[in-house]
């Protein structure tokens, strides 16, 4: 029996799909068998950032409809023979086009097969959420440190509590920690202190993500990336080992990181 | 304040126990309706679980004290219990102008009333109404509104919106481990924070009073208010 985990934060373009993206492939190349659904039914963007979109047949309101078995909508991710699936979300549906219920029954099906079955959740609070959130047995927060964004985040806390799926954690994504440091955006203590829930783990800004998510392979899988490397922890985090936030100190720290990873240091 | 009582159909007056829905008998059944519909659509969900009494002479049929009735249900006022002191009827307002809602509004009478107990923080979008005190034990966050008839005590942040004596009592006071609201009300007093807010590290009380608005102080647990 695996887990059923949904990644939400209620503003768009915080990061929810590039999250879903890089933790699905981390927890693959973990050894795990991974399922990603697309709930964002309308605007879907998780085939993209795969770089699975022009391998989709059926998709998932097919699947819900009855037109394909399960199987036949699952797109098998080549660079992990078996363990990494897409279920795509359908692109000229909209949100109501599936049903709480049939999400739940989704979910359990899928749960079945696959250690991980991660949900890309749409942004905003109606009836995508409400759907996202329907079959899911843990939570994932994003958030990037910006007033608004965190407002946001509050009120999903507020609404997955609701829904009984408490104890949600917390990705901060998008850190600056040079700007941080300069007292100009919000530090990790300060959302932890809005939120009030336990931090799974903090992604710096990195235009590698940029190029990896145009170019569809998640940064997860660049050994030269930051952000690479705090999902690669997060994935890791997620199977429960333990693993130490990294170090995003400005002075020694991400230069001294920068450094190594080059190889201009030992 | 008389002159424009007497001029109105219906007035509404915020006391300690409750709202005081006052009519003037004379004018007909349908314009006092109508005017009361008016006065809680002004006032869009101001008044909403506050409780209220409804007076006035000479008696109105009861099929319009029961439209005017279903009309404060509608817009989510509960008939109070108690009677409401104060019962002077527009229809005599020259006789004693306010002695005795004077005394009455300077005791603190509410905080003989109904004390709620709320063990958690209030998120963003939540909006909590009580009818009475209330005792929260967490925060209040931004853009979480909290509201009651009473006195609102937060034993952690308010960086949301507060709204103490919502039904119209100014002595209710708003107290806070911190006090950071985004808003603050009292009564018919309306506050928001300074720009240029420092972090205090002590517990602040806010209170009102009709000249100078809501004032916050530090709050001292020997100052007997």
């Amino acid at each position: 029996m695996g887990e059923v985990i949904v990644v939400t934060s209620g503003k768009g373009g915080v990061g929810k799909t590039t999250t879903t993206a890089n933790i699905g492939t981390g927890l693959a190349s973990l050894g795990k068998k991974v399922v990603l659904v697309d709930t964002d039914i309308g605007l879907r963007n998780l085939d993209v950032v795969m770089g699975l979109e022009n391998r989709i047949v059926y998709d998932l309101i097919d699947v819900s409809d009855g037109n394909c078995r399960l199987k036949q909508a699952l797109i098998k991710d080549k660079r992990f023979d078996d363990r990494l699936f897409l279920l795509p979300a359908a692109q000229t549906k909209d949100k109501n086009a599936i049903s709480e219920q049939q999400m739940k029954d989704l979910c359990a099906t899928l749960k079945e097969e696959f250690d991980y079955t991660i949900i890309d959740c749409p942004a905003g609070i109606e009836q995508g959420f409400k759907n996202a959130i329907a079959g899911a047995e843990k939570a994932l927060v994003i958030t990037t440190p910006e007033v608004s964004a965190v407002r946001d985040a509050d009120r999903i806390i507020g609404l997955l509590e609701a829904a009984e799926l408490p104890d949600p954690r917390l990705i901060i994504n998008r850190l600056r920690p040079a700007m941080v440091k300069q007292g100009d955006m919000m530090d990790i203590d300060d959302m932890i202190d809005i939120l009030a829930v336990s931090l799974l783990g903090v992604v710096p800004e990195d235009e590698k993500i940029v190029v990896s998510t145009n170019r569809g392979e998640p940064a997860v899988l660049d050994e030269m990336s930051l952000a690479g490397e705090a999902y690669r922890n997060i994935s890791r985090r997620l199977t429960g080992e333990e693993v130490p936030l990294m170090n995003l100190d400005v002075n020694d720290g991400l230069m001294g990181r920068l450094r190594k990873l080059f190889g201009f240091s030992k | 304040m008389p002159n424009e009582a007497v001029q109105q159909l219906v007035s509404i007056k915020g006391t300690p126990n409750g709202l005081l829905i006052q009519y003037n008998g004379h004018a007909n059944s349908k314009t006092l309706v109508n005017d009361l519909n008016n006065k809680l659509n002004s006032r869009d969900g101001f008044f909403k679980g506050a409780k209220y009494r409804i007076y006035g002479a000479p008696e109105l049929a009861a099929t319009t004290l029961n439209e005017l009735h279903a009309m404060c249900h509608n817009h989510g006022l509960v008939l109070s219990e108690i009677d409401i002191e104060i019962p002077q009827p527009i229809s005599k307002p020259k006789a004693e102008p306010s002695l005795t809602s004077t005394k009455i509004l300077n005791t603190r009478t509410h905080i003989q009333e109904k004390t709620h107990l709320i063990q958690k923080s209030l998120r963003s979008g939540t909006e909590e109404h009580f009818g009475g005190n209330v005792v929260i034990l967490g925060d209040v966050n931004p853009s979480a509104e909290v509201s009651a008839t009473g006195d609102i005590i937060i034993m952690g942040a308010l960086k949301g919106t507060a709204h103490a004596g919502c039904a119209g009592n100014i002595n209710a006071v708003i107290v806070a481990y911190k006090l950071h609201p985004s808003q603050l009300r009292i009564a018919n007093k309306i506050a928001r924070s300074p720009e240029n807010l420092s972090e205090r590290p002590y517990p602040e009380l806010a209170y009102a009073n009709e000249e100078d608005g809501i004032i916050i102080e530090k709050y001292n647990p020997n100052k007997r208010r």
